[in-house]
């Protein structure tokens, strides 16, 4: 909250202006998204408000419900097994000399050849709803119009929840005895099933959107924008969690690709398993201006 | 994009007479081939918006033109057309965005050396009798292919100048919302103007 108040201070002083009359005399617009939910616009709202002549600021809240396949690699059972307990992995079958040569390889991240990674997509589709908010800071480009009309820039901060629910399938690595030290010595033994419920990721992303905005029959707003995204995933539970935040980085608006963070946190002992991705989104957004 | 405008007095503005505000769309840079077609599709929506946007600004504005009917026109032909072209004499000596073209050296010279100030007629100081207010003007838009053009402004007869003018600039084609968006500025300028 604090950030909150001191963003809209900071916002205020760069924006205001005396001339601020908004579009035909409105400042403030609701909009809804249409890419994301033709069938329920509503749950993805935003609302934007002109500071100054140039300046506005926006605050959204999205609730949506997907079902996505997610395609997974082989570095998502490389994560499997650095965030699995040793009784985890012997109930998947492992034996003690695979977990101690695995323990002694997979915590060193170089070990891992990820060029050679592969790729494997899921037989079934999870369940994912996620509610996140977010607000940000657009610049108008217009100087003779006022906001919020005209073309535009924008920065968006999002952080929010994933939960998630479906059957997740690992394909479980193994160790090949007969190329035991070399880098590519993991093959995939089997894949193991299991059932997820509900299961929290957090999410957070920072959003840079270049778009427009129409004003139609004097209080219809058009919005059109497409940029990029940076979006972090981090789990609160660390058994399983980690794989699934992995596999949700890919699938948050980040379509270019995804950075495992996992390494080893020397001081408190523990496997760090944030994710990163990027990616491109494109907004469709219809709004009304209210006042 | 440009923003130009001045005020000479700030006092409260009484009924203002407009002159058939007039939205003209050319097809090239030397307003040479006019769109007579488009224009006057916008023409009846562009006098309402004035109407609509100055009553909303509590802005007394009285709209004559060759559409009034009765005495309106008459006047209109009479009084306020030599008016109209007064003023836009005045405007052209002046060294406004406007009066940009590529090559205003002889443009430049002839203001250099005939310059005048923007002053009216002393003889159109009847008209305030006549109607009732010193305050006569012109809201007028042009857009071509490149550039988009509103002018607004106020003359005082009683002392023969010009008293408000505004001059903005699009680098666009003037549609619909953005002729809207241009009106009520100009007012919602207008207004703040005159009651500081």
């Amino acid at each position: 909250m604090r950030k909150l108040i001191l963003f809209t201070l900071i916002a205020f002083s760069v924006t205001f202006q005396a001339f601020s009359q908004g579009v035909l005399g409105k400042k403030a617009v609701v909009k809804v998204n249409l890419f994301n939910g033709f069938r329920m616009p509503l749950n993805d709202v935003q609302f934007e408000y002109a500071l100054g002549k140039k300046f506005s600021i926006t605050a959204g809240y999205s609730l949506l419900a997907s079902n996505i396949r997610p395609e997974y690699r082989f570095d998502y059972a490389y994560n499997f097994l650095q965030t699995s307990s040793q009784a985890t992995l012997k109930k998947y079958g492992y034996t003690d000399y695979e977990i101690g040569y695995l323990a002694s390889q997979y915590l060193d991240y170089r070990a891992y050849d990820y060029d050679d990674a592969e790729v494997f997509s899921f037989p079934e589709k999870l369940n994912v709803q996620s509610s996140v908010w977010s607000i940000g800071l657009r610049s108008y480009k217009s100087s003779i119009f006022s906001a919020p009309y005209g073309r535009y820039f924008s920065l968006e901060y999002l952080r929010g929840k994933q939960k998630v629910t479906g059957n997740i399938q690992i394909p479980i690595p193994c160790v090949d005895d007969f190329v035991v030290g070399s880098y590519n010595s993991y093959y995939v033994k089997s894949q193991r099933k299991f059932k997820v419920t509900d299961r929290e990721i957090n999410t957070s992303s920072f959003q840079m959107n270049f778009g427009k905005q129409w004003v139609k029959f004097d209080v219809l707003t058009i919005d059109f924008s497409w940029g990029l995204v940076y979006s972090f995933t981090s789990a609160t539970n660390k058994a399983q969690d980690g794989y699934i935040a992995s596999i949700l980085a890919r699938n948050n608006g980040a379509n270019f690709g995804s950075f495992p963070h996992t390494k080893w946190n020397t001081i408190s002992s523990t496997i760090d398993y944030r994710k990163s991705a990027l990616g491109m989104n494109i907004f469709l957004r219809v709004g009304y201006l209210l006042f | 994009m440009h923003t130009d405008s001045f005020q000479n007095k700030k006092s409260e503005l009484q009924k203002v007479i407009c002159i058939n505000p007039t939205f003209r769309k050319f097809e090239d840079t030397d307003f040479d081939d006019e769109d007579y077609e488009f224009a006057s599709k916008f023409k009846q929506l562009y006098n309402s918006s004035i109407e609509k946007y100055s009553k909303k600004n509590k802005l007394n504005y009285e709209v004559y033109s060759p559409y009034s009917e009765g005495e309106k026109l008459t006047s209109y032909y009479k009084d306020l057309l030599p008016l109209k072209s007064a003023i836009l004499k005045s405007l052209n000596v002046q060294d406004n965005p406007m009066n940009e073209v590529e090559s205003n050296t002889y443009k430049k010279e002839i203001i250099q050396k005939f310059v005048v100030p923007t002053m009216l007629p002393a003889e159109l100081a009847e008209l305030v009798g006549k109607y009732d207010t010193p305050y006569f003007s012109l809201v007028d838009i042009y857009t071509s292919n490149g550039k988009s053009y509103l002018f607004h402004v106020i003359v005082d007869l009683n002392l023969g100048r010009i008293e408000y003018q505004e001059i903005k600039g699009y680098s666009g084609l003037v549609k619909k919302s953005e002729m809207k968006m241009f009106v009520y500025d100009s007012f919602y300028l207008l207004d703040k103007f005159f009651k500081k």
